[in-house]
């Protein structure tokens, strides 16, 4: 039931990416700032309800052995409410930030631990695909998924970002500390390498 | 395949299912954000300045939180597992909170009434590893009011919070024999601890207190996590 004052989610993603932030409105028409300044538990809840799957998703694949991705994300989400009055709208949408903030707590998590684990995720359903398809479909997820965890954890991250989460070449360049030029050219050659991993491990 | 095509692939391959949050995170979370949004409301924009002038309380959450959690000994046999107990004592607390806040609104400070209303009893120091509580206990109609107070106490995971005892002598392994004074966790806002709970506890016959670091479980028993431990001090009837 959607509460007085509520942020409506915003589920119209990309048909490709079930829970992109690349469909998500920008920062004028997203999460209403002023409500979330406020802490008005239901915009909270509602940020965290739009953000979880790909909060978790990235926890998930960067949090070290024995960490648990709910924990994470729920750090990041309360150092998120502590420090959202030293948020500003530059073109970075809230959405960002948050990763932003994640991004610090999974890295202190790391820092603190000899290796990280390699998850395996729930993925969105097929859709509308036939057996043959489906199954040619998971052969090629299945190659993609391996190529990419030989990848270092830079190309892994700048490619989630980027591919997955759907953030703009900028917002990545704010989170990972980079120029906007960098955030594309690493983008580009981690491309160039998951291709070869992808070879390596499906030839 | 072309650069398009192996992000199309990239993305069908690893986009997380669109799944929702745990609800007691949720209920968390909304819970810091009542707490904020009421201490906000109490401080004013005055008290936010002050704070903004000292940053003690925000420099002490910030170190807190870049430590991750002290491993937890075992609970006692039997231990829940639900998050019930959790979110009626989380509710309890929003409550009280409310109703000191708004009791504010109307009436000015009723915190200091409360505490008024007792007529000093004990006090304590809970003193260990850098950690300091104050504990000051009052005999009131209703029981006893207990205030603690520390700029010291380690900030918690969200979720998680403390509870203070007050123990029978006879009190240890083989057998529990306590009562709860509560819970209760640090201000989200970096400004250390100044709680006040009620308890329906004699501490002539509980004289032992004791602070236990509780986690989101559900369980009703107090944690082996002890934090802070200390005897009362049992004041002459005029408060001396």
């Amino acid at each position: 039931m959607r509460r007085e004052g509520q942020v409506l989610l915003d589920h119209s993603f990309a048909p490709h990416r079930a829970c992109s932030l690349t469909a998500m409105p920008s920062t004028t028409d997203g999460p209403d700032l002023q409500l979330l300044q406020q802490r008005d538990p239901d915009a909270w809840e509602a940020l965290y309800r739009q953000t979880y799957p790909m909060m978790r998703g990235y926890a998930a694949r960067r949090a070290p052995a024995g960490a648990d991705p709910d924990d994470l994300v729920s750090e990041a989400m309360a150092r998120a409410l502590d420090r959202i009055d030293t948020f500003e709208d530059r073109g970075v949408r809230i959405q960002a930030w948050l990763f932003g903030v994640l991004r610090h707590v999974v890295l202190e998590h790391v820092r603190s631990s000899s290796r990280s684990q390699a998850a395996d995720l729930d993925t969105r359903a097929d859709q509308g695909r036939g057996p043959l398809q489906t199954v040619l479909h998971e052969e090629e997820s299945a190659a993609v998924r391996a190529g990419f965890a030989r990848l270092s954890d830079d190309d892994q991250e700048v490619l989630w970002f980027r591919v997955v989460a759907g953030l703009t070449a900028a917002e990545t360049a704010t989170l990972v500390g980079r120029r906007e030029g960098a955030v594309r050219q690493a983008q580009s050659r981690a491309l160039t390498r998951l291709r070869t991993t992808m070879q390596e491990v499906h030839p | 395949m072309n650069d398009d095509e192996l992000e199309l692939s990239i993305a069908e391959a690893l986009t997380p299912a669109p799944v929702e949050p745990p609800e007691d995170r949720i209920a968390a979370l909304r819970q810091r954000a009542e707490l904020a949004r009421a201490e906000r409301a109490h401080a004013g924009h005055g008290h936010e300045q002050e704070r903004a002038a000292d940053p003690t309380g925000a420099r002490l959450r910030s170190v807190d939180t870049d430590v991750s959690p002290a491993p937890r000994r075992a609970r006692p046999a039997g231990s829940g597992t639900g998050t019930r107990w959790w979110m009626a004592g989380a509710v309890a607390a929003s409550l009280a909170l409310g109703a000191v806040i708004g009791g504010t609104a109307l009436d000015g400070d009723p915190e200091d009434e409360v505490l008024a209303r007792g007529v000093p009893e004990f006090e304590a120091t809970l003193d260990s590893d850098g950690a300091v509580v104050a504990v000051e206990g009052s005999l009131a109609p209703e029981g006893r009011i207990v205030r603690l107070r520390s700029d010291t106490l380690p900030d918690l995971p969200v979720g998680e919070y403390y509870e203070l005892w007050f123990l029978a002598p006879g009190d240890g392994p083989d057998g529990l024999d306590r009562i709860s004074g509560g819970t209760f966790h640090p201000s989200y806002d970096g400004s250390g601890t100044d709680v006040v709970l009620h308890a329906a506890v004699d501490p002539e016959l509980y004289p032992t207190l004791e602070i236990t670091r509780e986690l989101p479980d559900g369980d009703p028993q107090p944690s082996d996590d002890v934090v802070l431990r200390g005897e009362v001090s049992l004041l002459a009837e005029d408060g001396r």
